[in-house]
């Protein structure tokens, strides 16, 4: 940096919209270009980096990683460490990095990057406008929808009203187009739109069918207003979308009108915000049946929504009490029946809700209504708790295994001791819930899976009978549940082969100050668990090995 | 898989030789022994106006591992003691030193001799064997310096009659320390199930049969723990794994004693002086060895696949014999006697 001058930060600009304490300008030669740079230290630095701006954002030109008033983004805050006893060396690296950056964008090494931050740029515009994005930003053109209200846009695929809270406003038909993968979109510069020119670029990337497409669309809304929406590809980052509406569209011949007002797209379509979730878009189309909804059931319907699959039957009989308050993941507002709970907080959170079918019953009486809805899923998850119901779900199903789907039982151990998942008839594999109690001995029953010694009472009651439980904290619940959607998720995406028993184990010390007994299998190590999850299947079992 | 282990279990509460109560007379006639050969050499030493050689002894063998086990309709009971002089090996002959012990206990029953590898001094009723001990003979100058044994008899040729280099308390401590707590248990059934095996399906005398320290030795080797998903002990398991693990590690050696060489299972000693402790067994033995392994593998694979415990322990019984309890048929009906509520500790 030649000629360095210490920045009057009382009078200069960035600085006080930083709220830097000082900064330094100098000259420099970036790749043959001469400018002027600046570094400025926050307030907090060195637990913050120096900022690095230019004089003009295209002082060296239009380069990606500059903002409108010339920041050099040269890292990303989230992925770096400040080493906080070497604070001259945070300077010297700042100031590397962003002649780096530079030099990049002047040798144009790093022009894909304007394609990453397209949005940067495009919101930059004079009149930009919001929009509400469900749309799915695939290769499909098609018809979308939107709908106005308070200047916010919502745009749909789904001809239902987007958001059912502004209905009086009517619902408007909008145009999709992809562009071609092989055309890199150039971002507009700071505070100026596409030109005529650049617009005509567009539309002859595009192939017939689009242009025809877009064509009609544009002479039927002639007058009128209108929305379309581009897609394009980025590099590594997906595709990116961009909306360009016309309050009263022109009639134009072979082009994309200019006189747009450009619109600024924010995804809440489940695809991408999935994605940025962990999620699968190939469970979206997967159909699962949940029966129970109490506190393991409940952490379940929202794990596999955030997951990706949309399409649940809830089946609970049971009303939420006031007793569920803090072991439910819906807690309690109201004696609801559980599985309208769900439903509702789904709507309220996630916009999905049409997808999601109640059955306030019984499985036992569901099944006799209408079997049919509970085994044309493509999982059914068994979070009930009871085991003499599950042993008689279990055997239902075995007696005719090709009708149903996979079935997930998840169950607690009681306090904190563990937590189970048992996934049965998957892939014609053997092994099933029979299994883990009937062993062709001439013992009485027990569920062997579980951590305590059979036939102890753990329930406990704070007002009678009506009010018996047993103890397990939320935790717990939280807990099994995850390892129950783990393994719900593995057996859609095809991963699990055949029936394991998963389990996890806790900490024994409140079983054992309550005088209780620990199974052997609880001596187990959750490696050993682990390794022997198939082995508890019984070759002679009276309902999976017939 | 039949539920078996139970069988096993019985099997083994049937055929374990207790420490504190079968053994009592042992341990009682062992200290009579000790004492009366205490006694002998004093007595023999004063006569040749000697000073007598010290010495001290110790348990060893399946006593001092706690896997013996009762005598099958064939054998009879033992108990191996070691007994250790303070001298030195240069000026002492090994088959000297056990003609002193042979002489101070010589009058002592109606049955003493000397063997290759002890001196043995038995129990007889109306001429039969009740019980044997067995004493191994060792010389060591002071604590701390190694052990030797006396091998050979008056009329062995000179080249076994030899101290050899031995360990006693090294092997006592790798049996001992090789498992712990519950596994310790496992592997102790496990030997005693192979040594009963041994009993009954090899003839006792000669060197048909595989020692003890062998398949004491094996199943160090190769008896890995196994708990089934339940995390119980799976006894058959454990027992089919020492077998196929034996039966795999046979290989084709040369064997001394038929100086020719053969399929053989060769299991060293882990002390001094390391050597195969089959290695008496003839190529023909092994033969037989293997080939009864290759069955009683077999019948532990079939066992374990059959649905009614009562099948799997008739087949067991053929290789362990009639200690091996078989249960009766079982039969749905059987349960009337549990109840049919019962506590539940699930809920979700």
């Amino acid at each position: 940096m030649l000629s360095p001058e210490l920045i009057d930060t009382t009078h200069d600009k960035i600085a006080n919209v930083i709220h830097a304490k000082s900064g330094i300008r100098g000259h420099v030669t970036i790749a043959g270009l001469h400018g002027n740079i600046s570094i400025y230290l926050p307030t907090d630095f060195p637990a913050s980096k120096p900022v690095v701006c230019l004089d003009k954002y295209d002082s060296f030109g239009f380069v990606p990683h500059v903002d409108m008033k010339g920041e050099v983004c040269f890292c990303h805050s989230d992925n770096i460490l400040l080493d906080r006893y070497n604070p001259e060396g945070i300077v010297q690296s700042a100031l590397t990095m962003a002649m780096q950056t530079i030099e990049k964008g002047i040798k144009g090494e790093n022009t894909d990057d304007f394609l990453k931050e397209f949005d940067h740029y495009w919101i930059s515009q004079n009149h930009i406008r919001r929009a509400i994005s469900l749309i799915d930003i695939n290769s499909h053109p098609r018809n979308i929808y939107y709908q106005e209200d308070n200047g916010l846009l919502y745009v749909s695929d789904s001809n239902v009203a987007v958001n059912k809270a502004i209905k009086p406003k009517p619902l408007l038909s909008g145009l999709y187009l992809p562009l071609n993968d092989s055309f890199t979109v150039s971002p507009p510069r700071f505070n100026t739109s596409w030109e005529a020119s650049y617009l005509k670029t567009l539309y002859n990337s595009l192939n017939h069918n689009k242009q025809k497409k877009l064509r009609k669309y544009l002479s039927e809304k002639a007058g009128k207003e209108s929305l379309l929406v581009f897609s394009f590809s980025r590099p590594s980052e997906g595709k990116g979308s961009l909306g360009i509406y016309y309050k009263n569209t022109p009639v134009v011949k072979d082009t994309i009108p200019s006189c747009y007002t450009p619109v600024s797209l924010e995804r809440e379509d489940p695809q991408h915000l999935l994605a940025r979730g962990g999620g699968h878009k190939s469970l979206q189309g997967k159909k699962v049946a949940l029966i129970g909804c109490g506190a393991v059931g409940g952490h379940i319907a929202f794990e596999l929504l955030r997951c990706g699959i949309h399409q649940l039957l809830l089946v609970d009989h049971d009303k939420l009490c006031c007793e569920n308050r803090y072991r439910h993941v819906c807690g309690h507002a109201s004696d609801d029946y559980k599985v309208d709970v769900i439903k509702r907080e789904i709507a309220a959170k996630y916009k999905i809700s049409e997808k999601i079918i109640v059955e306030k019953a019984r499985v036992q009486d569901a099944l006799k209504k209408k079997p049919e809805i509970i085994t044309n899923n493509d999982l059914i998850i068994v979070a009930i708790g009871d085991p003499t119901t599950s042993l008689w779900l279990n055997e239902k199903v075995f007696n005719e295994r090709k009708k149903w789907p996979p079935v997930l039982y998840t169950w607690l151990d009681p306090l904190s001791i563990g937590g189970h998942a048992l996934l049965t008839n998957n892939k014609g594999s053997k092994g099933c819930f029979e299994c883990l109690f009937y062993r062709g001995t001439d013992e009485a029953p027990y569920n062997r899976a579980s951590f305590v010694m059979p036939n102890q009472n753990f329930t406990k009651s704070l007002a009678g009978c009506a009010s018996m439980f047993i103890p397990y904290s939320s935790m717990d619940a939280l807990r099994t549940a995850e390892m129950a959607s783990r393994l719900a998720i593995d057996t859609l995406l095809g991963k699990e082969h055949h029936s394991p028993l998963l389990s996890w184990k806790g900490d024994s010390t409140e079983i054992r100050d309550n005088g209780f007994l620990l199974s052997s299998r609880y001596n187990l190590s959750q490696d050993a668990l682990f390794d022997s999850r198939y082995e508890y299947r019984f070759e002679h079992c009276r309902i999976c090995s017939k | 898989m039949a539920e078996i282990q139970k069988y096993f279990e019985q099997f083994h509460g049937i055929i374990k030789l207790n420490r504190f109560d079968e053994n009592a007379e042992l341990r009682e006639k062992r200290d009579i022994v000790t004492d009366k050969l205490r006694a002998g050499l004093k007595k023999q030493f004063e006569d040749k106006d000697e000073s007598c050689p010290k010495f001290d002894w110790f348990n060893q063998g399946s006593y001092e591992y706690d896997t013996g086990i009762q005598p099958s309709l064939k054998g009879d009971f033992d108990i191996d003691v070691g007994i250790r002089f303070h001298l030195d090996k240069n000026k002492n002959k090994p088959v000297e030193v056990k003609e002193w012990v042979y002489e101070a206990l010589r009058n002592h029953t109606n049955k003493v001799e000397v063997c290759r590898p002890c001196v043995t001094v038995f129990y007889q009723k109306n001429n039969e064997s009740l019980y044997h001990v067995d004493l191994a003979i060792y010389c060591q100058i002071e604590s701390s310096c190694p052990n030797y044994l006396a091998l050979g008899k008056s009329g062995s040729k000179p080249e076994n009659k030899v101290w050899e280099d031995a360990d006693p308390d090294g092997l006592k401590n790798y049996i001992k320390d090789r498992f712990s707590e519950d596994d310790k248990l496992q592997f102790k059934r496990v030997v005693r199930y192979i040594k009963r095996w041994r009993d009954v399906n090899f003839p006792s005398d000669g060197q048909a049969a595989p020692i003890s320290i062998g398949l004491t030795l094996a199943a160090c080797n190769w008896g890995i723990p196994k708990k089934n998903w339940e995390g119980k002990y799976n006894d058959c398991e454990a027992l089919l794994n020492l077998t196929e693990s034996m039966i795999s590690s046979f290989s084709y050696r040369y064997s001394e004693a038929d100086q020719s060489s053969a399929n053989r299972l060769e299991i060293k000693l882990p002390v001094k002086p390391y050597q195969d402790v089959f290695k008496r067994m003839s190529n023909k033995q092994m033969e037989t060895f293997k080939d009864k392994l290759l069955l009683l593998k077999n019948a532990l694979q079939e066992a374990k696949t059959i649905a009614d415990p009562h099948d799997a322990c008739k087949i067991l019984k053929k290789y362990f014999g009639d200690d091996f309890p078989v249960p009766s048929k079982t039969q749905a009906a059987q349960k009337t006697n549990s109840p049919g509520i019962l506590n539940s500790g699930d809920s979700a």
